[in-house]
């Protein structure tokens, strides 16, 4: 019989006796001979056009409706154990089947226009928009997305959602976290306390692939050469990838990586999935969902004008076809309302010995520090960033790392930390700051206030003179058992006036109740300041925040506060908003490190002036670029809650 | 006897919230912005069902601070948990538990134990369907069937006998797309036939009580495993229906998929080759972004075959339970009139329900829903209309 070429599509599925179930992806003429091309399971097999090849279906994708070999039922065992209880004569009472059919109930659900996840969570405020973008995800975009809200509006929390409604529902039995290196153990955290997910971070050379279900890791750990086979060998469910915007390249292995996974379920978390080009948008979508916006070509064709990476033509037709991969919420949809922040400083009038002490202390950090700058592993430098901190919240602090030192130089100069932690004793006996400190309380007329130190020496010192002036503040530090935390939450909710809290261990509380907050000490890293802050200043606050930085001039934190509050204007900002600012200026290290190198490298005040000067520009322009994506994103993106288009359509047609 | 498909019952709803804590009660004063998250709560009726299921497995159950219960576990479950008492934590605003507490959700890992184990045994359990009063209603079929040109009589109940009747207690559930679940129950008659099928746990509308009234001898085991075996072809063939609408829905959105795919793979690989076509003829280096062709092939086919696992249909029944029940039925006898026409038509009375089963049309047999008179006899709209 003579067989047309037409009879075979690209696309058709072919059932061949040897190799099975197969996908025809190419027909094309070799020698005058018609030949199909044709992958089964991951083998590609040349097959000849003349042949009559039995087709799996008719277009190629799937059995037709109705016809039962597409489909597998199973009976659980229950049932026979039925049958054989029955056939045992054992009767339960009645009373017994009614409760049994209520934990059916509990145990089951409907179908799929209600979350069952939402009753499990812990600790988790429930937001419309992030239900939405949650079911959205689920039955809209089929477990495949870029969750891609403005910051602060808890993409976190949605990809938690997902994933524990995934699990519940048994669709989901083995999941992959990828997250920053720095952040693996809050995920850890986050996952298990709020959605009860018992994951694991995998490190070290063996990993933690195929042996738990449920891993947390760094994109680069799983990447890796040593390990990228055996993540791809576990074959996980769902993949969350947080800070997704690290896949933007096609080029990086990340991409790659990741690409090659393609996991049944994806979730990818970013506030810019665009920075620079639009080929970043384009490599995330196809990600996600390859075809979406077709092959690069046809995307540069459609949506690219010339050279211009940045702009997008059609736009309206881009977002409709985004609508499909991507999720984003804006804070103008949502309605949520912050309460207003009123941020001051009150400068600590430091005495003559203090701030001789200070300068001498300082002095002794930074020639330690480039003392070391050469050898291996540069044992101090830890110790003496910490010290440098601890100047700046209290001497009693710093006194003790200086004692400890002095005992044990261990290749510092011996005598001279001897004399500095003398005088550190001599200056803590009356500190300065303590004395702010209670003017400050006084000024708050009764109303309830948090004490933040990063040091338990500090807290320890504060919790001291506040006592001698007849205060019993409750205090919180990460040393105390949950019964002990509990009880002094408790006590801070009740009669307490004053809460004196280390940062440790306190996320997630609910102290919306209390409205002021007093830094006592600055951290340098700015998220540290935004989680203080964001522990009465959330969702729910129903007072104006007011915050105090007690800050002495001439000192580190001074410099600090410079550019967090009025360069770059940090206290405006809402949540989140910091990080991405912070991550679009990608620093080398941290922005603690940073801050101390610049201090330490600084010969004399100007020196340092301008030093800090040229710290606060970089972020004044990573600030600036990050509102040029958020503008740019605002009219490009698709949002949950808002169909019509906006006016820049026509504008950039 | 008719075949009835009842709506699913709604799962218990929140309730006020109980035992969540000063943190969720607020201050009162009204927000300062928008509104703020819904402050999560648990439904009371879960609180109650654990706690019942706990004292039903012989567990002591005391309150302890803040809404929480200190449970004394019954020796099953001390074995099962290793572990002689449990401190169960109900509220979802708690951020830390004490040490071994469980925080007891649906969904949590503590209430997913719970469930769990009260879920593993399959029931059996022995009922009667109480007569409704009276039987039926004084209109009898009137009630059921429509009539036209025609006149009921006075409805005669034949007295109340009781059968024996199965309910199997089944739960389905669905994976491909997003999964879902679904009860269902089916009461099968004495025949093995299907008397009625619904979407909930157990069937609803019928006052009952323990035990099985009036009905002396017990079933074989031959018997009884003919009646599971039609409860389970009734299943199937439910399950058969449900998943062709299933199908019907999702086909479209797989094969979009799939279209999809096939037409993004087909224009790379087509550009993969003009690209090195290009490449050879003008001695080019290759470009690193570019995968080969053979590669982009093999791509297409495993991302096509994790669509097509995604949207496979695969269900799985579970049957959980089986009822028999002690059922009351009755005989009614009515009569149509119509001139000199007299019919004199026979049906089964569901006396637990008070509700008539529809008459047999006089003409073809089949139940009819209206009846009506045509060329001097009775007969449905059907035999009428030929």
């Amino acid at each position: 019989m003579e067989l047309s070429v037409t009879r075979y599509r690209v696309g058709q599925r072919l059932r061949h006796p040897q190799f099975g179930e197969g996908l025809v992806v190419e027909v094309h003429t070799d020698r005058g001979r018609e030949m199909l091309e044709v992958v089964f399971d991951g083998r590609l097999v040349r097959l000849s056009a003349q042949r009559e090849w039995s087709t799996v279906d008719g277009d190629g994708a799937v059995p037709a409706a109705g016809a039962p070999e597409g489909r597998m039922r199973t009976w659980h065992p229950q049932a026979d154990a039925v049958l054989e209880r029955w056939q045992s004569g054992a009767a339960a009472p009645a009373s017994h089947f009614d409760l049994r059919a209520t934990g059916e109930r509990w145990a089951g659900w409907a179908g799929t226009e209600r979350l069952i996840s939402l009753e499990s969570l812990r600790g988790v405020e429930r937001f419309a928009h992030q239900i939405r973008a949650c079911e959205k995800a689920m039955r809209d975009l089929n477990g495949r997305a870029i969750l891609a809200d403005e910051v602060g509006l808890g993409k976190t929390i949605e990809a938690g959602i997902v994933l524990k409604e995934y699990v519940l529902r048994g669709a989901v039995r083995t999941a992959l976290v990828l997250v920053p290196a720095s952040l693996c153990e809050q995920w850890r955290a986050e996952l298990w306390e709020k959605f009860e997910l018992d994951f694991v971070v995998s490190r070290g050379p063996a990993g933690q692939w195929g042996r738990h279900p449920l891993v947390i890791s760094s994109l680069e750990t799983a990447r890796h050469e040593r390990h990228r086979r055996r993540v791809r060998g576990a074959n996980y469910d769902l993949v969350v990838v947080d800070e997704a915007h690290r896949l933007r390249n096609h080029l990086t292995l990340g991409w790659k990586f990741i690409n090659d996974l393609n996991p049944r379920y994806l979730l990818l978390l970013t506030a810019t999935p665009v920075q620079n080009d639009m080929r970043e948008l384009y490599n995330l979508a196809t990600l996600v969902r390859p075809g979406t916006v077709g092959t690069f070509s046809q995307f540069r064709r459609d949506f690219l004008t010339g050279h211009d990476k940045r702009t997008p033509r059609n736009t309206p037709r881009l977002r409709a076809l985004l609508e499909s991969v991507m999720i984003r919420s804006r804070r103008a949809d949502t309605d949520l309302v912050f309460a207003p922040r009123k941020v001051e400083t009150q400068w600590v009038v430091q005495t003559p010995d203090e701030r001789r002490l200070y300068r001498e202390v300082s002095e002794f950090v930074a020639e330690a520090v480039h003392g070391e700058s050469g050898s291996p592993g540069r044992p101090h430098y830890f110790t003496l960033m910490v010290l440098q901190k601890e100047m700046g919240s209290s001497w009693a602090a710093a006194r003790a790392t200086l004692e400890k030192l002095g005992r044990r130089p261990d290749g510092l100069d011996g005598r001279r930390l001897r004399r500095l932690a003398q005088s550190a004793a001599e200056v803590s006996e009356e500190p300065s700051k303590l004395r702010s400190l209670t003017r400050c309380i006084a000024g708050l007329g009764g109303e309830k206030c948090i004490i933040f130190t990063q040091f338990r020496a500090t807290q320890d010192s504060i919790v001291r003179a506040l006592v001698e002036a007849g205060i019993e503040p409750a205090v919180f530090h990460g040393e105390l058992g949950w019964r002990e935390k509990e009880e002094s939450l408790d006590r801070f909710r009740g009669p307490a006036p004053l809460l004196v809290s280390t940062e440790a261990g306190g996320e997630g509380r609910n102290l919306q109740f209390c409205r002021n907050v007093i830094n006592y000490d600055l951290p340098w890293n700015p998220m540290r300041v935004e989680q203080r802050i964001g522990r009465v200043h959330r969702l729910g606050q129903e007072h104006p925040v007011r915050v105090v930085n007690l800050v002495a001039r001439g000192t580190i934190e001074a410099y600090v506060l410079e550019i967090l509050d009025r360069k770059i204007r940090m206290f405006e900002l809402v949540v989140g908003e910091m990080e991405e600012i912070l991550g679009t200026w990608q620093p080398h290290g941290s922005f603690e490190d940073e801050v101390f190198k610049r201090w330490t490298e600084s010969t004399n005040p100007r020196v340092r002036k301008r030093r800090f000067a040229e710290l606060a520009q970089h972020l004044v322009v990573a600030r600036r670029l990050y509102q040029q994506q958020k503008d740019q994103q605002e009219w490009l993106f698709p949002t949950l809650g808002t169909e019509e288009t906006d006016g820049h359509d026509d504008a950039n047609e | 006897m008719a075949t009835t498909t009842r709506t699913s019952k709604t799962r218990p709803r929140a309730g006020a919230p109980k035992g969540t804590g000063r943190a969720a009660a607020g201050n009162g004063r009204a927000p300062l912005g928008g509104p703020r998250g819904v402050a999560p709560a648990l439904p009371p009726e879960w609180r109650q069902f654990v706690g019942r299921w706990l004292e039903a497995t012989g567990s002591v159950l005391s309150e302890a601070a803040r809404g929480d219960w200190e449970v004394e576990l019954g020796a099953p479950l001390q074995r099962r948990w290793r572990r002689q008492r449990v401190r169960l934590v109900f509220d979802p605003l708690r951020p830390t538990l004490p040490r071994g507490a469980w925080f007891t959700a649906p969904g949590s890992v503590g209430g997913r134990k719970i469930l769990q184990a009260a879920l593993e045994e399959p029931l059996v359990t022995r009922r009667t369907a109480l007569a409704h009063v009276p039987g039926v209603g004084d209109e009898g079929l009137a009630a059921i069937c429509r009539v036209r040109g025609l006149k009921w009589g006075v409805a005669r109940l034949g007295p109340v006998r009781y059968e024996r009747r199965i309910s199997f207690h089944a739960v389905a559930t669905r994976w491909g797309g997003l999964p879902w679940q679904e009860p269902w129950v089916v009461l099968v008659g004495p025949e093995g036939e299907l008397l009625e099928a619904a979407n909930a746990q157990d069937l609803g509308e019928v006052r009952v009580r323990d035990g099985l009234y009036q009905i002396g001898a017990g079933l074989t085991s031959e018997e009884r495993a003919a009646w599971m075996g039609s409860a389970r072809a009734h299943l199937d063939r439910l399950l058969d229906e449900r998943e062709q609408e299933w199908e019907r829905a999702v086909n479209r959105l797989r094969d979009d998929e799939l279209e999809r795919l096939g037409a993004f793979y087909a224009a790379r690989i087509e550009e993969e080759e003009e690209r090195v076509r290009r490449r050879s003829s003008n001695g080019e280096e290759g470009d690193l972004e570019q995968g080969d062709d053979v590669s982009l092939k093999l791509e297409w086919e495993r991302r096509a075959a994790e669509v097509r696992s995604r949207w496979a249909l695969r269900t799985e029944v579970r049957l959980w339970g089986l009822t028999e029940w002690s059922w009351p039925v009755a005989d009614l006898e009515q009569e149509l009139r119509a001139g000199a026409v007299h019919v004199r038509l026979k049906s089964r009375v569901d006396v637990a329900r008070g509700v008539p089963a529809p008459p047999a049309c006089p003409t073809c047999g089949h139940p009819a829903e209206m009846l009506v008179r045509s060329r001097g006899s009775v007969g449905c709209v059907k035999c009428a209309e030929r």
